[in-house]
């Protein structure tokens, strides 16, 4: 039957009489929905979040366009095919805007359970379409079904567009306070773009119904302003293309933001009746263009420098670890090698193989202790490797910090004296109980002492260990070369030597403060040095909390 | 693209499709849909409602509102009621015919009162 007093429209839509706004709120947001969902579905067509945020932009323009025939056409039967699935579809934006937010915070597919729930929820709308608890009639004077809607539209799926924004934002609030901090911000302009979305979209176009079936309107224009909803959900998945590249999509995003900001301006046309609104709007459509393609040349370059330091990165991170594997392995191979070569030396003045002639003992002491510092170097180095690759694992046990720093004092001593240095060790006379790991702090601890030992030419090395409060302090003070501003900086890091140092220790790795720091650092500890400058000593200062 | 992968796509997209025929059948091949519209009405027979034709209301008309089957309308006018004076009454052959007049005591209306207003007329020869 046809509404005979309306209109036969043009074109299939185009009715002149009809409010402007209607064609300003449908075809923007028809054509920005298919925009961006096709757009991100073809970044990444095998992701699932990309074809549920296409599936919901589809459904979208799809009950667009067919508000738009139910606002236009005259056909009685036409009119009430396209309507009776508007409620489906709109169960479908509540269903799948639920399925993509679960997709979106999970990180991965939901579970069988689940998508059971959500065929549950959409059965009966898809299988009451066609009977009379969808619609059951058509007023032919006013050429709408709104009082002959039966309770599928009425009722269930509003009721299901309500359902979709508290199981959302119960979905939100859940994530938010587990996710990374980089995550939360993307959860925050989802979840608001979504929220908003389906608010206006449901509640605009249930007040809408309601009021024009209940005579407070007499049509239901209202509903055309729940449709800039999609409009601005569109935007926030603009910006989390654009700024946390999410959904795998590319640089084309800012083109496709400023291509859908174009079309909105230029609908305005459609709606503009005055000259005046119509010069404005061609100014505002002219600077768009002008200002958009300006933002896309920055925003392009921008992305690309952005792309170019993450590939650099990734070239970094990769031949960082192919250079630790190549230490470990080198270094391996000559410890094993000098060892050996040690093994040998100590064995042959041992005297296993038979005495020794003298003039030869000179030549095999300094071979066993060139290939002891061999050892002992190679193992710095080695230690620096795990702690940088993150191998090293600490045990913690109760040690007791004064016996091992007298230990470690009195194998050093040996050293000092043949330097003619004084070494004096203040430790206290009770047992200062620590829990740490035995191993590690030693070698910390005989790095440092070591250290200052190497770098005092003349004069005296003081060792203090004490407790404060909360807190174990050590301390070792040393009248030995300084150290400089410059070489302060750059003290504790891999191969931080001093400008002058190799002249003092020709032996140094560069290692050794570096180690000292982490073994330190994993004990939640700090270690540090102060020096008045250059010749005028040192002091180590290092200091654990109990 | 196994069953329990996609078994929103396996059951829904089927019931989408039926539902979609059945809807087709329904309202495009049977028109099995009630439809209501305003019917002639003579005031000096009947208790009519009074409407404008304009928003100026310089012409004014008299209706009764109608409710049919849309196939039973369609077999007796054709697509456009316009001009049909079958339209505007219930024929033997109606399946679900209802006329309703102005009832004074909720409206104003023109014409005879002394008509129920909310019982459906007996159907009538033309």
């Amino acid at each position: 039957m046809i509404c005979h007093y309306f209109p036969e429209p043009l074109y299939f839509f185009y009715v002149a009489d009809l409010p402007g706004i209607l064609y300003y709120s449908h075809v923007p947001a028809i054509i920005l929905a298919l925009l961006t969902g096709a757009f991100v579905l073809w970044s990444d067509r095998h992701s699932l979040l990309n074809k549920l945020l296409f599936g919901l932009c589809l459904s979208f323009s799809l009950w667009s366009l067919g508000t738009l025939i139910t606002w236009t056409n005259i056909h009685s039967d036409i009119l009430l095919f396209v309507w009776s699935f508007l409620g489906p579809i709109a169960a479908f934006i509540s269903v799948l805007s639920i399925y993509f937010t679960y997709v979106f915070l999970q990180k991965k597919d939901v579970g069988l359970k689940l998508k059971a729930v959500f065929i549950a929820l959409l059965a009966p709308i898809i299988v009451f379409a066609a009977t009379p608890y969808t619609l059951g009639g058509f007023n032919l004077s006013v050429c709408d079904a709104f009082g002959f809607e039966g309770p599928a539209n009425t009722i269930y799926y509003p009721a299901l567009g309500a359902l979709a924004l508290i199981w959302i934002l119960i979905l939100l609030i859940k994530h938010y306070h587990t996710a990374s901090k980089s995550f939360k911000s993307q959860i925050v302009i989802m979840g608001t773009g979504i929220e908003l979305f389906l608010f206006s979209f449901f509640t605009i176009g249930f007040l809408g119904t309601y009021l024009t079936t209940s005579g407070f309107l007499p049509d239901s224009q209202i509903e055309t302003y729940g449709y800039f909803g999609m409009i601005v959900f569109m935007v926030y998945i603009g910006v989390l293309i654009v700024r946390f590249k999410a959904f795998h999509a590319g640089l084309i995003a800012a083109q496709a933001l400023v291509i859908a900001l174009v079309i909105l301006i230029g609908s305005q046309f459609t709606f503009a009746r005055s000259t005046t609104n119509l010069v404005l709007n061609g100014i505002a459509f002219f600077l768009t263009i002008v200002i958009g393609f300006i933002l896309i040349r920055s925003v392009k370059r921008e992305i690309e420098q952005r792309q170019r330091i993450e590939l650099l990165a990734k070239d970094l991170e990769k031949s960082n670890s192919q250079q630790i594997i190549l230490i470990h392995f080198i270094t391996h191979q000559i410890k094993g090698f000098v060892t050996k070569s040690r093994n040998i030396f100590a064995t042959l003045l041992e005297g296993d193989y038979g005495k020794i002639p003298e003039t030869a003992l000179p030549m095999l002491n300094e071979g066993l202790s060139s290939d002891t510092k061999g050892v002992a170097t190679i193992q710095e180095i080695l230690n620096a490797a795990n702690i940088k690759s993150g191998k090293v694992t600490y045990e913690k046990q109760e040690i007791d910090l004064k016996t091992l720093v007298d230990e470690v004092t009195r194998d050093l001593l040996p050293f000092a004296t043949k330097k003619g240095l004084a070494l004096t060790v203040e430790t206290g006379d009770v047992p200062l109980m620590y829990s740490g790991d035995r191993l590690q702090l030693t070698n910390a601890f005989k790095n440092l002492i070591d250290n200052s030992i190497k770098y005092t030419p003349s004069g005296e090395v003081h060792v203090y260990l004490s407790e404060k409060g909360d807190r174990i302090h050590f301390r070792i003070t040393d009248t030995g070369v300084g150290i400089t501003p410059e070489d302060m900086e750059h003290l504790f890091t891999e191969g931080g030597h001093g400008k002058d140092s190799v002249k003092v220790n020709v032996e140094s790795t560069g290692f050794g403060l570096y180690i000292v720091k982490n073994i330190i650092e994993a004990h939640h500890g700090k270690v540090w040095a102060t020096s008045d400058g250059a010749g005028k000593g040192s002091s180590f200062i290092v200091e654990l909390p109990k | 693209m196994g069953f329990k992968k996609h078994p929103i796509l396996y059951i829904i997209l089927p019931l989408c499709v039926l539902a979609i025929a059945a809807s087709f059948y329904r309202f495009m091949v049977l028109q099995d849909y009630i439809v209501t519209y305003e019917g002639a009405c003579d005031p000096s027979a009947q208790s009519c409602y009074l409407a404008c034709v304009d928003d100026s209301c310089s012409e004014t008309y008299y209706y009764a509102l109608v409710q049919k089957r849309s196939g039973d309308v369609l077999a007796q006018c054709g697509p456009d009621i316009t001009d049909c004076e079958q339209a505007s009454v219930c024929l033997e052959s109606d399946r679900d015919c209802f006329i309703e007049y102005c009832d004074s005591s909720v409206d104003s209306c023109v014409g005879t009162t002394n008509l129920s207003p909310v019982e459906t007329s007996k159907p009538e020869e033309i």
